[in-house]
């Protein structure tokens, strides 16, 4: 795969196999020929040799447990890229003076994942992050057999995180803060003020966003550390195209703003050093209400 | 003999990191220490026991060649400079800091891992430009393919044969 000839407007082969139907957590059934023709469409030769190789049902739609399994396995291997970029420790690090501001009223916080996958900032915050009985962990995908697995792993390291699959903004007990890692580039640019405006019905008082970001080294930069680690074409596939895909930093500041309904927005986590124009692997859109 | 032991100790070491590599990316647990350190030293036992039959082969055939020493000498040097690379990552790693420990990835661990393979060819073929004769070539590219094969068995066998079944 030439990371050269990743583009901006493709989508994710995550995305293309897996249809939600809106306002509900239900698969809807993805034609094999329909997302060839989409990935032919975009001019994507990776995505359509990978995609040719997952099996399908009589109907020439996909087969779901196929799917799932083969989104699980991605979803493990994509979570080296969460542990060697350190998401957990900067998570945690954004989180304890974050908690402590929002905890004055010795209220316990709760923090919601949104778009989880398997879990894994959350399970390492339950597992290393030390953030005690201060906080309650809840990740929601839309994806069961994400949330399915993300249970399993909780559930055999003992760890002490709710996943559940549907909507993180229609939950029963709202978010205090909502946290994301890998979700925004997922979200058209111009979608994403609706996404961060969502956050703010759902009564949200901080969140923290993190995805990569958007630099010429991004995409060469994943490229070697998705083939030197990852087994699966369509993990190297998604993994190369994350960063390719990457929404530009004045944007995303831009979308929050515009959906932050007044409360102070930033960037966390620029240059590595000011003397060096390399940008972090990811960085963080964070918001706070006074 | 020296050059020989110095090569199955990088031998032994390549084959710990093999190891180690066959589980990441595959539990995905948060803890990994366990299973993570079992499999290393599965993968660094294995090329222990192949790197040892190595030698002995080699003893109970009068010992190395002339051809052989000089070609396995050159192989130590180039291969020292990349452990030693890997090593200063490991230094470098230690430092509780985010942003150091991802740079080590993304700078050093990420693209020695992608040029191992051909450290290991380039490096052999540089080698035994040193002394060309054809037993000698013969046994360094057996050397070589004995890397790849426990690095092979470490990822294919070594997971679903063995540690598959014991992370629940």
């Amino acid at each position: 795969m030439n990371p050269w000839r990743f583009r901006y407007a493709w989508l994710e082969l995550s995305d293309h196999l897996i249809h939600i139907a809106p306002g509900s957590t239900e698969r809807i059934p993805v034609s094999r020929d329909a997302v060839l023709a989409a990935l032919e469409a975009e001019g994507n030769p990776y995505g359509a040799a990978i995609v040719g190789s997952v099996p399908v049902e009589d109907d020439g739609c996909f087969v779901p447990e196929a799917v799932d399994a083969l989104l699980v396995r991605c979803h493990r291997e994509l979570q080296r890229l969460a542990l060697e970029l350190q998401q957990g420790p900067r998570t945690r690090d954004r989180l304890i003076p974050l908690i402590a501001r929002l905890r004055r009223d010795g209220r316990r916080i709760r923090i919601v994942d949104v778009g989880c996958g398997i879990g894994y900032v959350l399970r390492w915050l339950a597992a290393r992050g030390g953030l005690g009985d201060a906080v309650e962990l809840v990740g929601c995908d839309f994806n069961a057999a994400l949330i399915a697995e993300a249970r399993r792993l909780a559930q055999a390291e003992r760890l002490d995180v709710t996943f559940l699959a549907q909507d993180a903004f229609t939950l029963d007990v709202p978010a205090d803060i909502y946290l994301s890692s890998g979700v925004l580039h997922h979200i058209p640019l111009d979608a994403l003020p609706a996404f961060f405006a969502a956050q703010e019905r759902a009564g949200a008082r901080a969140w923290l966003h993190a995805d990569f970001q958007a630099s010429p080294l991004a995409a060469p930069g994943s490229w070697v550390f998705h083939r030197a680690r990852m087994r699966e074409p369509l993990a190297v596939h998604d993994g190369i195209l994350s960063a390719v895909r990457a929404h530009p930093t004045d944007g995303l500041l831009a979308a929050a703003r515009a959906g932050a309904n007044g409360a102070r927005v930033e960037q966390l986590g620029g240059p590595v050093f000011s003397w060096l124009p390399m940008a972090r692997a990811m960085h963080t859109i964070a918001m706070e209400r006074e | 003999m020296n050059v020989g032991f110095a090569l199955v100790g990088l031998m032994v070491l390549d084959g710990a990191f093999a190891g180690f590599r066959a589980v990441m990316g595959r539990t995905g647990r948060v803890r990994l220490g366990p299973i993570a350190v079992r499999s290393a030293l599965l993968g660094a036992g294995f090329a222990a026991i192949l790197g040892g039959c190595f030698l002995q082969a080699m003893a109970m055939a009068g010992g190395p060649s002339a051809a052989l020493v000089t070609i396995g000498e050159q192989l130590v040097g180039v291969y020292s400079v990349y452990a030693a690379l890997i090593a200063v990552g490991f230094a470098l790693r230690a430092i509780p800091n985010v942003d150091v420990r991802t740079l080590t990835s993304v700078l050093i661990f990420g693209p020695l891992t992608l040029l191992r393979p051909f450290v290991i060819v380039g490096g052999a073929a540089w080698a035994a430009l040193a002394a060309p004769e054809p037993a000698a070539v013969g046994v360094t590219a057996l050397g070589v393919i004995c890397v790849f094969f426990v690095e092979q068995c470490c990822e294919h066998w070594l997971w679903r044969g063995v540690l598959h079944a014991q992370v629940p």
